[in-house]
């Protein structure tokens, strides 16, 4: 325990650290604020008054309400757009985005069977929302795919980004922090020795997850305090008014897998931020115990990553094997980083299975431990000079 | 001398010259072959580059009235071309289409039948030899060559919020006739793009490869062994300079080996062309009179500029960093705006809808920026340099 806390003062005490923190904050302090919007303030203020739930009582509600003379066009149009609202669930049929994706993608017989089959379950989510009428809700109205993206693809990827950066570079300086010390020798040849490694895990892991804690909590605070969600959190993220876009299946409503309020969407993709944060720094750990130079590990890490980006895309689709390692490539962390603004929905072309971020998670994380175990244990026997 | 030399093969070792290499060869692959392998995407824009080739190998840099109807004479013969693989193909006959205007017709109706639009699209596929791209494309450029003097030219004119400078420039181009010039849009979009991308690689590599130099000295206390010797602290100095002519070096060589790669796209034909163009639809104008080879001159001039103040400020940075991750954690934010330097400095540089001259107002920005950014990282320097004579070790 003791030599936890040192190994963790070692990591914050680096000035650094805290430049880098404090520049990604200033970074997204300017995403947040360069963002802002008159009509979403109003559908904030509003959400109080009317509820979410696009019922009957909304729009008693929202006809009575009282504008000042400057909010009129926002409350002309709000009426506009959640005017005769309909279920977009309604009718919708799913089955059709598979059967586009498999077209454009040319997945052989035996993916394109687990594809339609995930359309087929998620078709029965479509009717189960459809019945339930889940999406019938406000959210932010006209300005709700603007807002999500803003929310859970720029805000939420850079993020994942900054805490990745802040956490790999953490495990890379704490693992050679002896080497570049020169203290190697004499730790080594204590009484704890090379098991040193896991207080140093956990410390560099503790401090990179408290790293993008700090970001995240600092950004949000500042992102809810500039836009009010606390009328519409209960929101359906799967909102009539929510929607996504992509070259392939044209536009079409967010479907997740199960019904994700805002603000249980919000703490999901957080946890699964986390956990890719986690997986990454496993990922790091392994470099770190492999290469002694820090410098050099931490290009690695980078060059890993862009390589499990650039064998899937430079792969030509002609064998089965290339779609094997397209499907499974995608399980990866950096795949998963990459579709963030996706999870818990079906996903798109290439996404084989539902739940892939789930899956993706648990693939990744129990790999890379097994790999930190090992690499840890060969770290135990490496040879010193 | 000996020592700056021994120096740089400090910069260049095995390792580090690997870890750029892969570096290089992944961003590439990620984001600059696209560049490459998409240049001539999709009709009509392959015909159109490919015409706007043909233009300037026939009549040189600049068209003329005659030499431009000349040109169009193009498509009488391409019109005949279309109309034989009418007679030659039994569809067309088939669902009544028997010369090129009832073929125009049937292009341009709603709802086409299945053999129509299978008739349609012989025509615009190989086995019409895709003919009738060939004739958008020429209509295209027609369209661009009469609509630039009023679109562009004219309406700048004649608008009150067209701002002095512009007007001035507008009359000049007017005056002398400069958008008569050929100069293909997609084929410049293309350079630009691909430089831009080339000038954050180059970057990136001339930081990766210069900044841990002065760190590995110093995080093995290296540094006061050289301080006493008889060299003493001149030793800085003399690493800022292989810094400097290793910066130069890598800009050197990453301009050969991925302006080499770009040539397989062609589009050096345009050379000697003017890129104020009425073919040039990416840009309205630039600010002087300027070419296609010139414009790559300037970008490798300024990359030089950029690239050179990365490796000084990265050596102002390294001086007081005690570890290797340290100075990454530092190098990040510096990195990312070079970036942000680079892609606004050369998007579309010394043209009207550059982020600098929109922003501001003022031409010439981009170079002034480069050369800015030049002086903060050589006076850091030389303050790093001066003030490391007298500064106490411990």
């Amino acid at each position: 325990m003791n030599i936890y806390t040192f190994e963790l003062k070692k990591l914050y005490s680096s000035v650094a650290l805290w430049v880098l923190i404090i520049l990604f904050l200033v970074f997204n302090i300017f995403l947040v604020v360069s963002s802002g919007d008159q009509y979403v303030d109003f559908i904030g203020a509003t959400s109080h008054e009317t509820d979410y739930v696009l019922n009957e009582d909304f729009y008693n509600r929202l006809s009575q309400v009282q504008t000042s003379e400057m909010e009129i066009d926002c409350l002309e149009q709000l009426k506009l757009d959640t005017y005769q609202a309909e279920d977009v669930f309604d009718g919708y049929d799913v089955n059709e985005v598979g059967e586009r994706y498999i077209e454009a993608t040319g997945a052989p017989e035996k993916f394109a069977e687990i594809i339609r089959n995930k359309y087929s379950d998620l078709q029965r989510e479509v009717d189960k929302k459809a019945e339930s009428n889940e999406a019938m809700t406000l959210y932010f109205a006209g300005a709700t795919y603007y807002m999500h993206q803003l929310l859970f693809k720029d805000l939420m990827g850079w993020l994942i980004v900054e805490g990745v950066l802040i956490s790999a570079l953490l495990v890379l300086l704490s693992i050679g922090y002896e080497n570049s010390n020169k203290t190697e020798n004499i730790v080594y040849s204590t009484k704890t020795g090379r098991n040193i490694l896991r207080s140093k895990f956990a410390a560099s892991i503790s401090a990179g997850l408290g790293a993008y804690l700090l970001l995240a909590m600092v950004t949000f605070v500042i992102y809810f305090s500039m836009n009010d969600y606390s009328g519409i959190w209960g929101s359906s993220v799967s909102s009539i008014f929510n929607y996504r876009n992509d070259i392939i299946a044209g536009v079409r409503p967010f479907v997740t897998w199960h019904s994700y309020s805002v603000f249980t969407y919000f703490l999901a993709t957080m946890a699964m931020s986390i956990g890719l944060i986690c997986s990454f720094t496993l990922m790091a750990f392994i470099i770190g115990t492999m290469i002694q130079n820090s410098y050099i590990s931490f290009f690695v890490f980078l060059i890993i990553n862009a390589l499990m980006i650039a064998i899937p895309l430079m792969m030509s689709n002609t064998t089965l094997f290339s779609y094997y390692v397209k499907y499974y490539s995608m399980l990866s962390p950096v795949w998963l980083w990459l579709k963030h603004s996706l999870w818990f929905t079906d996903g798109d072309t290439d996404t084989l299975w539902k739940y892939f971020e789930t899956m993706g998670l648990c693939v990744s994380i129990l790999v890379l431990t097994a790999s930190s175990i090992l690499a840890a244990a060969r770290f135990k026997r490496r040879d010193i000079i | 001398m000996r020592i700056i030399l021994n120096e740089i093969k400090k910069i260049w070792n095995l390792k580090l010259l690997l870890v750029a290499f892969i570096i290089s060869g992944l961003f590439y692959t990620i984001f600059m072959s696209n560049f490459i392998v998409f240049f001539k995407n999709g009709h009509s824009i392959t015909e159109e580059i490919e015409y706007a080739m043909e233009i300037s190998k026939r009549y040189g840099t600049e068209i003329t009235d005659e030499e431009f109807s000349d040109f169009m004479s193009e498509r009488q013969s391409l019109i005949s071309e279309a109309e034989e693989y009418i007679d030659k193909f039994p569809i067309f006959s088939e669902v009544g289409i028997y010369n090129f205007e009832d073929y125009e017709r049937i292009h341009e109706k709603d709802d086409q039948t299945e053999r129509e639009y299978e008739a349609i699209w012989t025509l615009l596929g190989e086995k019409g030899n895709y003919v009738r791209f060939k004739i958008q494309a020429l209509d295209s450029i027609e369209e661009r060559y009469d609509g630039y003097p009023e679109y562009v030219l004219d309406r700048g004119l004649n608008s009150e919020d067209t701002p002095k400078r512009e007007l001035a420039r507008l009359r000049e181009i007017k005056e002398k006739e400069e958008y008569l010039n050929i100069m293909d849009a997609y084929s410049f979009e293309n350079t630009i793009s691909y430089s831009i991308y080339l000038g954050i690689l180059t970057i990136l590599i001339t930081l990766v490869l210069v900044s841990p130099l002065v760190v590995n000295d110093r995080s093995g206390n290296i540094h006061l062994l050289q301080y006493s010797s008889k060299n003493g602290r001149r030793i800085l100095l003399q690493q800022f300079i292989s810094i400097i002519i290793s910066a130069f070096t890598i800009t050197t060589l990453m301009v050969l080996i991925f302006g080499a790669i770009y040539t397989t796209n062609g589009t050096f034909v345009f050379w000697n062309n003017g890129l104020t163009s009425f073919l040039n639809v990416a840009v309205d104008f630039f600010w002087f009179d300027l070419t296609y080879g010139q414009y790559i001159i300037y970008y490798i001039l300024l990359l030089y500029i950029l690239s050179i103040s990365s490796a000084m400020i990265a050596f102002v940075i390294s001086r007081f960093s005690q570890n290797l991750i340290a100075l990454i954690m530092k190098l990040i934010p510096v990195f990312s705006v070079f970036c942000l330097i680079s892609f606004n400095v050369f998007f579309k540089t010394f043209s009207n809808v550059n982020f600098f001259y929109r922003l501001t107002g003022l031409p010439w920005l981009e170079p002034i920026v480069c050369l800015f950014v030049l002086i903060i990282g050589l006076t850091s320097s030389v303050y790093i340099l001066r003030r490391e004579k007298k500064v106490d070790l411990i």
